[in-house]
């Protein structure tokens, strides 16, 4: 249990560490976006497809952001950044709930629920 | 031509989608010899792989229009394409601003024309509507080709070698400009109709879309 709780806070350390990066990120350089769009991807773990859905474009578009191929204009980097990180924000919330939440005893044995499923039921 | 008090909303048609965009394009296939019929799969694979556009009542839910922009790799051309029209609401403006849309969100998304990749478009020799839309989008014509007849639906008229000719027309930096204009200056939010447009754009706002999209004319002037 202590294992889980320190893994879960962990994540919220690295997820805080990417708002911050966020916040200060040249969307001027495609490189920039580039990288932390893929980051993000990878933070949020949503597949190409999902991400096109929530961002209503198409899977190869999202696929070729992530690729650094063609990459969307400066307007619109700023408002995918945005979303981007009111996910994180969301995703915190979540990690920080499951890191504190009460253990319930089930047959003698302490126990919770996985946070990676909570994470995806809450992600959908 | 269908009733002002209609609202119609304009989107990037996601796979799950798909089924209410199919019924749509089987009703309308068989009134244009120009429209190429697709299986269910084949609508599903577009709206996959590439943007396929769409633009539905928000009452009924029900699709009145639709087109794509096909992508087939890194360097080929942005297609456009198979744009179709509910008979009702043909010459309303929708199938126009449908386009538009497209156009306008491939630009900004994609932006195809820093990977030096056009946006075409592909017009068999007898179907004159889409000539005198792209002209009104300022497409200017490239090239002239005939293409084998096999794997074309029959509806489509073959020259005596058995192949299909079409024209390719190609984008360009003053329809670019034209676009932006037009979202800028002429666009009130309704068709002539006055049925009301929206766009839907998920976290991204129209005027974010446009700012991009007046960016990119003047820097391409």
């Amino acid at each position: 249990m202590k294992g889980m709780v320190a893994e879960e806070r962990s994540r919220v350390e690295l997820l805080h560490e990417f708002r911050t990066q966020l916040s200060s990120l040249d969307l001027e350089r495609d490189a920039s976006f580039q990288k932390a769009f893929s980051e993000a991807q990878t933070l949020l773990e949503l597949s190409d497809a999902e991400l096109a859905d929530r961002l209503l474009v198409s899977r190869p578009t999202v696929n070729r952001w992530v690729r650094g191929r063609n990459l969307p204009r400066r307007a619109l980097r700023r408002s995918i950044v945005n979303w981007i990180d009111g996910q994180l924000a969301q995703r915190i919330k979540l990690h920080e709930q499951q890191a504190t939440r009460p253990t319930a005893s089930v047959g003698g044995r302490s126990w919770s629920p996985e946070p990676s499923m909570a994470v995806a039921a809450k992600g959908r | 031509m269908g009733d002002e008090s209609a609202v119609f909303k304009l989107s990037v048609v996601s796979s799950a989608d798909v089924w209410t965009a199919y019924p749509f394009h089987t009703g309308i296939v068989g009134s244009d010899e120009h429209i190429w019929p697709r299986t269910r799969e084949q609508l599903d694979a577009y709206a996959k792989d590439n943007p396929l556009f769409g633009a539905r009542r928000t009452d009924t839910g029900r699709f009145v229009g639709l087109c794509y922009i096909k992508r087939d790799s890194d360097t080929e051309p942005f297609d456009l394409g198979g744009l179709t029209v509910a008979q009702e609401y043909r010459r309303s403006g929708i199938g126009i601003t449908l386009v538009r849309f497209a156009l306008a969100h491939v630009m900004v998304y994609d932006d195809p024309w820093s990977t030096r990749q056009d946006v075409i478009a592909h017009v068999h020799e007898s179907n004159d509507n889409p000539r005198r839309l792209l002209d009104l989008l300022f497409f200017e014509h490239k090239e002239r080709k005939a293409y084998p007849g096999e794997g074309f639906p029959p509806s489509m008229k073959r020259d005596a070698n058995g192949c299909v000719v079409g024209d390719i027309f190609r984008f360009t930096p003053k329809g670019l400009r034209a676009l932006a204009d037009w979202f800028t200056s002429e666009f009130r939010g309704t068709l002539k109709t006055g049925a009301k447009v929206e766009f839907d754009l998920g976290p991204v706002t129209l005027g974010e879309m446009l700012e991009d999209l007046r960016e990119m004319a003047s820097r391409y002037s």
